[in-house]
């Protein structure tokens, strides 16, 4: 029997440690790379770290070895090479979700930031959390230590959605604070402003930062598969109006075209990777995006 | 107004909430949906919500109207007149009370025991019922349109007999025309009447009361019956001034079983007696009276014609109008005009005999005659004239249209062609061809006069036995006629063609044509004794015609102009328009001087004096609707129908617009 590709997202979404959904599906992914992580070549110990297939067999501490019989290989600080900020959007309009037996945008964006946090600092590379709605909500520093990533972890789960997205805002207020240049992953719906994300996008970009932009929708919002007239309220706002799917949606698909348009386009000019997932995406796919990205950046 | 055949379906109306309880069940169950963001509905949605809202609203009229109409239709509703006073046009018993205000009705006794019937009647009407109370004589008029009881008693009793004759028909069309006003359960026809049978004489065929009407019918008797009156009279209007007796004749009647003797009928003109005579009438028989008076002067001569018995006295008043000599043009060839033999010749002996002939002739060359010529003429003889000037052509067709008579004789100078174009007209006939008696006849026999309209005015003195041999004249030749359908005939020949013809054009005067002009080579007819009266009835007839009727009935048209005044037999003067007459009596005309120049005879129907009766029941059968009883129960359902019908299509056309309209615009309401 065939392999699947890619992790059932309903299947994943079962999980309730998030630790081990990260580790399971970075994990598989990993396997199906059959390549080892990337690693430095420091000279100061930073800690132990278990073998992992891909590891040069000469980085194995045979003493340590003969003393636990188990195999660890020794990790220098110097081995981080890259300083990953994953920048997750926690706002109202996250919280949607379409099906109420899938993720929500916001558990997609969880499970992804887990994913690649999980991957990342297994790679050796310093990851950060940051979480904002309308402003900065928590910022976890870029660290490596395998705490770390519980530590990233831990937050995510317990991070509940808040208040009105304001993009724009928060990523000027985390500009000012990422002192040290890196990658910028940005997890979000996006639904602000679309010149003033440019602007904000085009400051990351000016300090030096490489960018990378999960743009997270629900497959309803993509698609608007409504065929009832509804009361829709927004998330955000509050505010309800009255719909009529099958009159609007012609105008609705076109006003989201427009709206997808521009944001690619602004990522484009600052040249930012920029990728649409909606919840039904496979997490693997944003790992490649990340592999991809890393393997640009050295 | 409007009302309802069945008010209680009007209780469907309430379906009219239907389509909004409807409405409210089974409307979309609008869910609150969270969603990310409402960006990207901007501007549409409120329109669109605004649209649904304004769509759905007119839906939810339109739905409710719909029902609501249906529930009307089925209510069946139709529309009244507008109500009288009280308002009662619906009920469940409409009776048409029509009395009898004839002459008739006048007889001793007659007339109350009319009021006492139809009060009796309208005393005994149920309640809910609606009455119409008709007044009628030889026309039928409502008095008191549908109400109460009270209010056509109130009315009855000022009601009273007039003089005029006796139309029940007229009544009844009145009555059943007035029932078909109102819808009612039961519909009756209550006839207080003398049940004159000459009421019903000029009943239109096959005419009869609309289904569902009843006819009652309540004979009214006077104390005591008629004995004699006068039921028919032949009085002269005009005559020429010839000093001659002119016959006045009257018929009496007894409708009695006994014998009435002594009964005295004289004759007075201008106020002084002239004849009078005393007879007897047998039982259950009429006579005639005859007087031969002389009218002397020229003018109008007065009179009254008075019958007295024992306990009745009746008047019949006439005025005879004695003209001048009659004026007679003759129009004729030039070269005949002053001919001594032939036509010329006859017709001229004829009219002037002697100096106090009561006709005036003058002839006229048709190349020199002129409209002056015309103007004082009361008789044209067009005699075998071949063509005339086109200005003497209208002066003879403006003195026909202004009532002159015109004699024509076509001879052997007249063609066809000719004759059409001048005289057709007026002319009863045209012209074919000239036939010789002989060629059609056996032996070379002379054509006869075989066919004589007696009743013709012309042929009034040849009504007597022996009184003029028209078989004596032989014919032979004569213009064969053609398109004289229009033409009234009062001589034919033997082989069925026209030998005297006449027309008479509306508003205009009389035209007679002789198809053989008095001529030896034409026939023998000048050579005859029926020749001369026949000529001069004929010349008379034609005069006269034209003359003003001196005598009229009660209820005529009195004519009147503008700027003389005319004075009833009561005194009362009145002036400017034609007067009605409305009793019997000598009405004078006089000019602004006062100089009486026209008096009206005025009497009362000479039908009215005749009291045979027609029994109730026959009166009943003849006007009632065969199927009375079927349809007496239905009757009010039948004319609510007929009200109704129309009326109640048109809501169920409406519904069917709005089911259109319904569908058009749900098809445009946004359902998701």
């Amino acid at each position: 029997m065939a392999q699947p590709k890619y992790l059932n997202l309903a299947t994943l979404s079962r999980i309730g440690n998030l630790q081990l959904l990260a580790k399971t599906v970075v994990e598989g992914f990993v396997l199906g790379l059959h390549k080892s992580p990337f690693h430095g070549s420091s000279v100061e110990f930073s800690e132990y770290r278990p073998y992992a297939a891909g590891d040069e067999i000469k980085r194995i501490d045979w003493k340590l070895f003969a003393k636990v019989d188990r195999y660890y290989v020794k990790q220098y600080e110097a081995e981080t090479n890259l300083v990953c900020n994953i920048l997750l959007d926690c706002s109202a309009s996250m919280s949607y979700k379409s099906d109420p037996k899938g993720l929500s945008k916001f558990e997609y964006g969880c499970f992804l930031a887990a994913c690649l946090a999980h991957f990342m600092i297994g790679q050796r590379d310093a990851t950060g959390l940051v979480t904002f709605d309308d402003k900065v909500r928590t910022v976890i520093p870029p660290k490596l230590t395998p705490t770390h990533l519980r530590r990233i972890l831990t937050e995510l789960e317990d991070t509940k959605t808040g208040e009105k997205t304001q993009v724009a805002g928060a990523m000027n207020q985390l500009a000012d604070g990422l002192k040290r240049k890196g990658l910028v992953v940005l997890i979000s719906d996006l639904l602000d402003d679309v010149d003033s994300i440019k602007a904000a996008l085009r400051r990351f970009r000016f300090q030096g930062h490489d960018m990378i932009i999960f743009h997270v929708m629900d497959n309803a919002e993509l698609t608007f598969p409504f065929d009832r007239m509804m009361q829709m309220q927004d998330l955000e706002s509050g505010q309800s109006t009255l719909v009529a799917p099958q009159s609007m949606r012609e105008t609705y698909m076109k006003q989201l075209g427009n709206f997808l348009h521009s944001i690619e386009k602004a990522a484009g000019d600052v040249r930012a990777d920029y990728k649409l997932f909606d919840t039904n995406t496979p997490l693997e796919i944003a790992l490649s995006e990340y592999l991809y990205k890393r393997s640009q950046l050295g | 107004m409007m009302s309802f055949r069945n008010p209680s379906l009007l209780i469907g109306t309430a379906a009219a909430i239907l389509p909004i309880i409807i409405y409210f069940i089974t409307r979309d169950r609008i869910s609150v949906i969270p969603f990310s963001t409402l960006r990207f509905f901007a501007g549409t949605s409120a329109s669109l919500v605004r649209r649904k809202k304004w769509l759905e609203t007119l839906l939810l009229a339109l739905r409710a109207l719909l029902c609501a109409l249906i529930a009307i239709a089925f209510a069946r509703p139709f529309l009244q007149k507008k109500p009288d006073a009280s308002g009662k046009l619906r009920a469940d018993q409409a009776v048409v009370v029509a009395v009898d205000v004839s002459q008739s009705m006048a007889r001793p006794g007659a007339w109350k025991h009319a009021v006492d019937k139809a009060d009796e009647v309208l005393a005994a009407l149920p309640g809910g019922s609606i009455v119409s109370l008709i007044a009628f004589d030889q026309a039928a008029r409502t008095e008191s349109n549908w109400g109460d009881a009270s209010q056509a008693r109130t009315k009855l009793a000022t009601l009273q007999p007039a003089a005029a004759g006796t139309d029940l028909v007229a009544a009844l069309r009145k009555a059943d025309e007035s029932l078909a006003e109102v819808a009612a359960d039961k519909k009756k026809v209550v006839l207080v009447s003398d049940l004159q049978r000459v009421g019903v004489s000029n009943a239109a065929s096959g005419w009869k009361l609309h289904p569902g009407v009843a006819l009652q019918v309540e004979p009214i008797s006077p104390d005591s019956p008629s004995t004699v009156g006068i039921i028919g009279a032949n009085l002269p209007q005009s005559v020429v001034n010839d000093r001659l007796p002119h016959p006045v004749t009257v018929r009496i009647a007894n409708a009695t079983a006994q014998p009435i003797k002594d009964v005295s009928i004289g004759l007075a003109l201008t106020g002084q007696p002239v004849q009078s005579q005393k007879i007897a009438v047998p039982a259950n028989q009429q006579l005639t009276a005859s007087f031969r008076p002389t009218f002397g002067e020229v003018g109008d001569h007065a009179g009254t014609i008075t019958l007295k018995t024992e306990s009745t006295t009746e008047t019949l008043y006439l005025n005879v109008n004695v003209l001048p000599r009659i004026r007679v043009a003759m129009l004729a060839q030039d070269d005949e005009a002053r001919s001594a033999s032939g036509a010329p010749f006859f017709l001229a002996r004829a009219i002037q005999p002697a100096a106090d002939s009561p006709f005036e002739l003058k002839v006229l060359p048709a190349s020199s005659a002129t409209a002056a010529d015309l103007a004082n003429a009361s008789v044209l003889i067009v005699l075998d004239v071949a063509t005339i000037s086109p200005e003497l052509k209208q002066a003879i067709a403006d003195f026909h249209k202004h009532g002159g008579g015109i004699l024509l004789l076509p001879g052997s100078k007249t063609q066809p062609a000719s004759f059409t174009s001048s005289f057709g007209e007026f002319a009863p006939c045209q012209l074919r061809r000239v036939l010789l008696a002989s060629d059609t006849r056996k032996g070379g026999a002379k054509a006869l006069i075989t066919r004589v309209d007696l009743e013709h005015p012309i042929f009034e003195i040849f009504q007597k036995p022996h009184s003029g041999d028209f078989s004596a004249v032989g014919i032979d030749r004569y213009w064969e006629v053609t398109d004289s359908q229009l033409s009234r005939v009062p001589l034919r020949l033997d082989d069925g063609r026209p030998f005297m013809l006449e027309k008479v054009s509306p508003g205009g005067g009389s035209c007679v044509l002789i198809a053989s002009p008095p001529d030896p080579a034409w026939n023998n007819f000048p050579q005859r004794a029926i020749y001369l009266p026949l000529l001069h009835q004929t010349l008379r007839y034609l005069a006269i015609r034209g003359e003003q009727p001196t005598t009229y009935q009660v209820g005529d048209l009195l004519p009147l102009t503008a700027e003389n005044s005319l004075k009833d037999p009561a005194g009362q003067s009145h002036k400017g328009v034609p007067l009605i007459a409305a009793a019997p009596g000598l009405y004078t005309m006089t000019d602004p001087s006062g100089k009486t120049v026209f008096t009206y005879a005025v009497n009362t129907p000479f039908a009215e004096a005749d009291t045979a009766s027609i029994p109730a029941d026959e009166l009943r059968a003849s006007m009632e609707s065969p199927d009375q009883d079927d349809a007496t129960a239905g009757s009010g359902l039948v004319s609510a129908n007929l009200g109704s019908r129309e009326f109640w299509s048109y809501l169920i056309g409406v519904s069917l617009v709005l089911v259109l309209v319904e569908l058009f615009v749900s098809n445009k309401v946004p359902r998701h």
